[in-house]
């Protein structure tokens, strides 16, 4: 079952297509990570799934009701903590807390006690008061106390110093470890992303590039070292970055499957020394963004 | 409802210094009135001066309620996509009817509790203070009708500031458009009906719009339609203003002739004029005297003031030449002194009549004594002046070529009644239902020209006639003016020169004037002569006299020839 269904949602500002023809699906109880470079098309996807913004075509379901319909009892169960939000900032902590409480059946006092420690947050501080790390830590635990069937992360940490990072991260399990809930974070710190994500949806001018699960992801992608004679071998059509250098070329293996896939790169380059080297979420990104912007500039030049 | 009671408190706390000024500003107001009614403050010229700072206070209020509006809206915006409640479970209808509640705290609780302690005091009674609270109310209202729609469409107070500068003044340009169009003009010449009903029309329409478009606004929270809708409800407004075809005024009663009093009594009116025009020479006003017959000697005849219910102005005069010619002014009726003579009658007081002709020579005579010419008086019957400015050459060519003239005169049939009457002592208090006349300063000494006898009346606001709608007399068909004072001499059995109104300003749904009643001994007809009596001085009353109005008509005449007669424009009856 999906958390969250899109289809051909598609958000233009005046001329710019901000978000063309989403297709998305999130499965319930997954960290999905929505992955992409600035102006990608992330924090526009999410203010439609969240209803602060309208599509301008296509549509979206959230929690099984569309995102234009969205109610209080949906909203109850999902939280959303994004760069971008205004924060009450004449609150303080704690009457921040006071103000959300009531509006959520399900609210834990016993975890916002927990994460109030947790974050160490100064309760009678104003946020307007408080550093970003430590507004954006209160705008996580206003949004995790009442256990949130579905959570959606903005850019949660952009701005942030690694050790807020940390507690933003331990803050997201240990939610995550007490029951079945969905996240949808979005981010293009990459590194933070991986240790929480477990699928993976790669957006890029708008489009949505690719969508599985992390481990798939990882696993077929390689670094490809050859050190071959000098032979003219041309590159495969699922062989992306493609450098050559001499006796010495390199590309990225996107279908690799073990034993067949160092095999068929055997015939290609017979005799040659080759070194497989599994790749990270970032070097995927990287990748991936350069591939595809690569015959663009090569038909712009 | 708890949440919503939730999420008001939480507004009300956030604004919890602004509303400290508020409460402030709005306390100010029964404060000063307080110095006027219960302190010295208002006997010396300190009363100009607390009604002046009232009127700053007035345009104060009206500036800090504007800004209040956008402080509660803005605190959770509806334009933009990220505001904190947006993503949280508040419906945008809650969070509407939670601003309908904090506004309705902060405009409607808050005033009314704090004026409720100043309207006791004034000794409002039950139905005086509904009024009052409905007057506050819709003050109060206005101010955030006008600034809600501003506010709903923006998410900054400079933001705010500026398209609410930008409505205004277009607002402004657009009623001045309509004012000076030749083409308006010509339409509703004199006809200041049309000109009330759409500037209230278009004042309605603007403010239930916009309350409209903001709660369309947090319906739909799409920005380009609502403010549409905003464009379109504003050119709504202006065209009502410039195009609204009809009038919410009653049509005066015809011209009659038989008036059935509230007693059955059958009253029957011919007027005709005296057929004189006097000519000021220096000030070019004229004033042609008009005759009325069959009005009782108990009531008054006098002039609609009250433009704004009947529409048109109290008299308007048209003279018209062989050649075509055509001049159209306004004017006023002066009572002469039939208001008087009907007030002394509710009084139970002696007036002898004197014989209308010897009194006018006789006072012709002083005023030759004085230096001054004489004034003409039409002889017999009842009478009254219609005042207007005419042109410098109308009489010579009045003279030269007599015009048709033609007048018609909004007249109401006025009963005066002795309301209330109490000794005239300094600390006296004068109560007729909810409006309380305090006798502050006795003084008749002719030397201290700054002390006379003074009054500080408070009268509920939307009983007094002319008060902040207009629409009273339309509500209320009985008092329609506000009592008029006589110091009495019972023993001697006449009144001296009744006031002529004062100075003052609104406190709180409270008129409060100032009315300095004169202190010449009256003149009295004796003997064939008008003689002042000195003795006068002792075992003084202060009686009110209520106006009852029994009928509102208009009568109109023509006269085909006039006399004119030069007049030097002085004063002299007594």
């Amino acid at each position: 079952m999906n958390v969250i269904e899109t289809h051909a949602l598609s958000r233009r500002f005046g001329r710019t297509e901000a978000v063309h023809e989403l297709t998305l699906e999130v499965p319930a109880g997954s960290v999905t990570a929505l992955l992409g470079s600035n102006g990608a098309g992330k924090t526009t996807t999410l203010k439609m799934l969240m209803n602060l913004l309208r599509p301008t075509s296509g549509s979206a379901t959230v929690l099984g009701v569309p995102s234009e319909r969205l109610g209080e009892r949906e909203r109850a169960r999902i939280g959303y903590v994004s760069e971008n939000q205004d924060l009450p900032r004449w609150m303080t902590v704690r009457q921040l807390l006071d103000y959300c409480r009531p509006f959520y059946p399900t609210w834990d006092r016993d975890l916002e006690r927990k994460l109030l420690a947790q974050f160490e947050l100064p309760e009678a501080r104003k946020l307007g008061a408080l550093s970003r790390g430590m507004l954006m830590k209160a705008a996580l635990l206003s949004s995790l106390a009442y256990r949130p069937q579905l959570l959606v992360l903005d850019e949660p940490f952009s701005g942030l110093d690694p050790l807020v990072r940390e507690d933003f991260i331990r803050g997201v399990l240990e939610v995550s470890d007490a029951g079945e809930w969905t996240v949808l974070v979005s981010s293009h710190d990459i590194e933070e992303v991986e240790r929480l994500a477990d699928h993976i949806a790669l957006m890029d001018a708008g489009r949505l590039e690719l969508r599985e699960p992390a481990e798939a992801l990882q696993g077929r992608f390689r670094r490809v070292e050859v050190t071959h004679g000098g032979e003219n071998v041309g590159p495969a059509p699922e062989w992306i970055g493609w450098e050559r250098a001499g006796t010495l070329t390199r590309f990225v293996e996107t279908r690799f499957a073990g034993a067949a896939t160092e095999r068929t790169w055997q015939e290609r380059f017979p005799g040659a020394t080759i070194n497989a080297q599994p790749m990270s979420l970032r070097e995927i990104f990287v990748a991936l963004v350069r591939a595809r912007r690569k015959p663009a500039n090569e038909s712009a030049a | 409802m708890s949440l919503l009671v939730h999420m008001i408190r939480t507004d009300l706390r956030r604004l919890r210094w602004p509303l400290v000024g508020w409460f402030v500003l709005l306390a100010t107001t029964p404060a000063l009135g307080w110095l006027l009614l219960g302190t010295d403050a208002g006997v010396g010229r300190w009363f100009a001066t607390i009604v002046m700072w009232r009127y700053g206070l007035l345009f104060v209020e009206f500036l800090v309620g504007i800004m209040l509006v956008p402080l509660v809206i803005h605190g959770d915006p509806v334009v933009g996509d990220s505001a904190f409640w947006m993503s949280r479970p508040i419906s945008p209808a809650r969070l509407w009817w939670s601003k309908v509640g904090t506004l309705a705290a902060i405009f409607g609780l808050l005033p009314v509790l704090v004026l409720l302690p100043w309207w006791l005091y004034c000794g409002y009674g039950v139905t005086e203070i509904a009024l009052a609270i409905m007057e506050t109310l819709a003050w109060q209202a206005v101010i955030v009708a006008l600034a809600l729609p501003v506010a709903t469409l923006t998410s900054a107070f400079m933001r705010f500031a500026l398209w609410l500068l930008v409505v205004v003044t277009a607002m402004l340009a657009s009623s001045v458009f309509w004012l000076v169009t030749p083409e308006y003009l010509a339409r509703t010449a004199y006809d200041l009906t049309y000109l009330w009903t759409r500037a209230w029309l278009a004042l309605g329409v603007f403010l239930i719009g916009g309350v409209a478009v903001a709660a369309w606004q947090y319906r739909t929270r799409r920005f380009s339609h609502s403010a549409v809708l905003f464009a379109f409800v504003f050119t709504l407004a202006v065209a009502t203003l410039g195009y609204w075809p009809r009038r919410f005024t009653p049509a005066p009663t015809p011209d009659v002739d038989v008036i059935a009093g509230p007693r059955g009594e059958q009253i029957r009116l011919s007027f005709d004029t005296a057929q004189v025009l006097r000519v000021n020479a220096q000030q070019s006003d004229l004033q042609v005297s008009l005759r009325f017959n069959g009005v009782p000697a108990d009531r008054i005849l006098s002039e609609v003031w009250d433009i704004s219910h009947e529409g048109r102005m109290p008299a308007e005069h048209v003279w018209t030449w062989g050649s075509g010619l055509r001049l159209g002014r306004t004017g006023w009726l002066s009572q002469g002194s039939q208001a008087r003579q009907a007030e002394w009658v509710a009084m139970g007081l002696p007036n002898p009549p004197p014989d209308p002709a010897v009194a006018i020579a006789s006072l012709n005579e002083r005023r030759r004594k004085a230096g001054l010419a004489p004034i003409f008086r039409p002889t017999d019957g009842r009478w009254g002046e219609l005042r207007v400015q005419v042109p410098r050459a109308f009489p010579t060519r009045v003279q030269t070529e007599p015009p048709a003239y033609h007048v018609r005169v909004h007249l109401d049939l006025i009963r005066p009644t002795l309301a209330g009457e109490c000794p005239l002592e300094v600390g006296q208090t004068l109560r007729i239902g909810s409006t309380i006349a305090r006798v502050k300063a006795v003084n008749f000494d002719r030397h201290q020209s700054n002390q006379m006898p003074l009054l500080i009346e408070s009268v509920p606001m939307l009983l007094a006639q002319g008060g902040l709608w207009n629409l009273v007399p339309m509500l209320r068909a009985g008092q329609i003016r506000p009592h008029r004072y006589y110091i009495v001499n019972r023993a001697r059995g006449n009144a001296s020169d009744r006031d002529n109104g004062g100075i003052g300003a609104r406190f709180g749904s409270v008129q409060i004037s100032r009315r300095e009643l004169s202190k010449a001994a009256p003149w009295g007809w004796r003997d064939g002569e008008w003689v002042q009596q000195q003795d006068w001085f002792r075992g003084l009353t202060l009686a009110a006299i209520a106006h009852e109005r029994e009928e509102r008509f208009f009568k109109e005449v023509s006269v085909e020839h006039f006399t004119v007669v030069q007049d030097a424009g002085t004063r002299g009856a007594p």
